[in-house]
């Protein structure tokens, strides 16, 4: 349309749209840096998912590292054991980025960092900045690898444990014909540490009683964890205290 | 630059929502269905003598045969309260039973009254309670009723155990014209009432909507004639007398007109009769055989078989726009459908490898599934709830009525007195 005209639009000034995206960028990062450490401190935050094997690391150029100004959250990894045992969303990741171990070890030649330093500094060398970074790299890695390893323990633990009741739980629950794929009814269970079911409820139904009570039905008859009795105090308090079983039928007729 | 604020704001929102969201959920997407363990217990009977049924039988056998249920034998029963306060859960609990249902039963000259309470074993509470009042002598009707009230609590789906069937039966009598009987029974065979008999041939029995009347075709004339009659009244009407074939009767949805085949112009064709006025309207025009009508819940539109593309399948006639198209492409042989009350579902007769079987059709996906195994199976009719399947087979040499769940997980058969049975018809829900 020819009326159109550039004149006609609103334009906000570059002068106040640029240092306002600056600052909500640099407020949302703020923000999930804050939240990923509030979380990460949290001890209620549970990663169910194994974690991948962050050991088997490729060979990795140094260049190929930006350092980052701090840990980033991790990709959601996909379930290794089974499709079925989930977080209860894709968390931002307390753990750090995981990084290859060998990279310590890596090309002794100096980790340029083409994209961060265009212009070289004038008051460190090329050599001084390449040696702190590997310094700084090698120790934040040992530290990180340090959290990763003891996380991953606790978080295979967590996804063989969940993924235990969640088979435990499958093996008792019987659909009512009225049961239709997609229904969805999530349940909140309280267990105490022998394992046995002191609660359950019915935090957002289907809709369909008779697929509720199904469901309740299941944890009901299932009664007990008692493989539980063997997870550490912590890790029973943190994750299996209190959690929350979604039933969403996915194998019926239709 | 304003895309980039927008792409950020939910980015920000999600942050504080998923860190709000801390405790773990552990997903369940498969189950293994098994039948749900109940106990009914005999209800205790509070008149003189002896109780003239035992409801709670009734009760039992009814939801047995569902195969949503496997009822808890009565010698395992380790008590057989009547009331709240003789419950012990751990006795119920220690067999596995999930539901325990009781009752008491009284009579009052010729009403019978039945109170039961059904109780969720694992919750230690009661689930349900309720009252069933009516005749002595329709006692296993109000059995019947309890169990669709058990049935739908604990199902979702509406119970359909106090509805009837409709079934011709015949006795050969050698050397002279056999005997056909029209019989009308409870869902479960019991109680057979015989509502016509005759030297001729019945035929194609079928149900108003309301479940007050019937339909059939009868030779007794000695020709096909189609006649619809009253159930309370017994009040007959004789509804077509035409040249050739009178046959296949189908009551509409709203039960003001009446789908039937007639080859009074030629080949057989589908017609609509208005049942006040009795004008014919003609439907298919076609030089192949179009029968077996069936109506759509919505009534819109038609199922009929037709040989018009050289072998039967079955088409779909839509009464607004005139059109037809078929249905069934699967197999060289598909006939007399009938549909659920769901519009989705549609069980027919279906050829493989030379042997008829019934068939479930979804009309979503168009998948069809073969529900039954034997080999001279023939027309299947769905109970109202769209639960299970009812259709005659040859057992033995002989014509029995069968019933298979539409899942196909569940099959029995029916008792049926002597002489072949066929054409089963179930009856909608039954008004009180």
């Amino acid at each position: 349309m020819s009326s159109d005209s550039v004149y006609a639009k609103p334009v906000a000034p570059r002068i106040i749209v640029r240092p306002a995206m600056v600052s909500l960028t640099l407020h949302a990062l703020l923000l999930g840096a804050l939240t990923v450490n509030w979380a990460s401190s949290e001890s209620e935050v549970v990663k169910v998912k194994p974690v991948p094997k962050v050991i088997n690391a490729r060979l990795v150029d140094v260049s190929e590292f930006q350092p980052k100004p701090k840990p980033k959250p991790r990709a959601k990894p996909k379930p290794k054991t089974t499709p079925k045992v989930a977080v209860s969303k894709p968390k931002p990741k307390p753990v750090a980025k995981p990084k290859p171990k060998p990279v310590a070890k890596a090309p002794a030649k100096p980790a340029p960092k083409p994209k961060a330093e265009p212009k070289p500094e004038p008051r460190i060398t090329e050599e001084e900045l390449a040696a702190i970074t590997r310094a700084d790299m090698a120790r934040a890695m040992a530290a990180e690898d340090e959290v990763l390893e003891a996380t991953a323990t606790a978080d295979e633990m967590a996804a063989s444990y969940a993924s235990l009741i969640q088979q435990t739980v499958v093996n008792y629950w019987s659909r009512p014909p009225s049961a239709r794929n997609g229904m969805e009814a999530l349940l909140q269970i309280q267990l105490i540490p022998t394992g046995d079911v002191v609660n359950v409820s019915v935090l957002k139904s289907s809709g369909n009683s008779a697929f509720d009570r199904s469901a309740v039905n299941a944890v009901e008859k299932a009664g007990s964890f008692p493989e539980l009795q063997k997870l550490p105090n912590r890790e029973f308090e943190k994750t299996f205290r209190r959690f929350r079983l979604l039933f969403r039928p996915e194998d019926l007729r239709y | 630059m304003k895309r980039l604020i927008l792409a950020l704001v939910p980015l920000l929102l999600s942050v504080v929502v998923l860190s709000a969201r801390a405790e773990l959920t552990i997903e369940i997407t498969q189950g293994m269905d098994n039948p749900t363990a109940i106990a009914v217990v005999p209800f205790a009977w509070q008149g003189p003598g002896t109780a003239p049924e035992d409801i709670a039988w009734v009760v039992d056998s009814d939801l047995a045969r569902s195969g949503q249920f496997s009822p808890v034998s009565r010698s395992d029963m380790l008590g057989r309260p009547s009331t709240q306060n003789d419950i012990f859960y751990r006795d119920w609990r220690a067999i596995e039973t999930e539901y325990l249902l009781i009752g008491r039963v009284s009579a009052e000259g010729t009403q019978m009254r039945i109170e039961y309470e059904l109780y969720d074993v694992l919750r230690q509470k009661q689930a349900h309670k309720g009252v069933e009042v009516g005749p002595v002598n329709e006692a296993r009707m109000l059995g019947h009723r309890v169990s669709d009230a058990i049935y739908q609590k604990l199902t979702g789906i509406r119970g359909a155990f106090a509805t009837r069937l409709l079934y011709v039966s015949v006795t050969r009598v050698p050397g002279a014209n056999d005997y056909y009987r029209l019989t009308l029974a409870d869902s479960d065979g019991a109680r057979p009432i015989v509502l016509l008999e005759s030297r001729e041939p019945v035929m194609a029995p079928g149900w108003s909507p309301d479940g007050t009347q019937i339909s059939y075709v009868s030779f007794e004339s000695g020709r096909p004639a189609i006649y619809r009659q009253n159930l309370s009244t017994g009040a007959r009407e004789q509804l077509t007398n035409f040249k050739g074939l009178n046959g296949a009767p189908a009551w509409s949805p709203d039960g003001n007109t009446m789908a039937m085949v007639l080859s009074k112009d030629g080949s057989p064709d589908i017609y609509l009769m208005n049942l006040s006025t009795k004008k014919l309207t003609r439907v298919t025009r076609h030089y192949a055989i179009d029968t077996e009508p069936t109506w759509m819940p919505d009534g819109r539109s038609l199922l009929f078989t037709s040989d018009r593309g050289g072998r039967p399948q079955i088409y779909r006639y839509d009464l607004r726009t005139g059109s037809t198209e078929r249905v069934t492409f699967e197999g060289g042989y598909n006939a007399r459908a009938r549909v659920a009350q769901d519009g989705r579902n549609v069980v027919l007769v279906h050829q493989q490898n030379g042997q008829f079987h019934i068939a479930l059709l979804d009309l979503v996906t168009n998948r069809l599934q073969v529900l039954t195994s034997t080999q001279l199976d023939e027309s299947p009719s769905i109970a109202p709830n769209g639960s299970m399947v009812l259709y005659a087979t040859k057992h033995a040499g002989r014509g029995i009525l069968a019933a298979v769940s539409v899942d196909g997980g569940v099959k029995f058969r029916l008792p049926s007195r002597d002489g072949d049975v066929r054409e089963p018809a179930w009856s909608p829900y039954m008004s009180r």
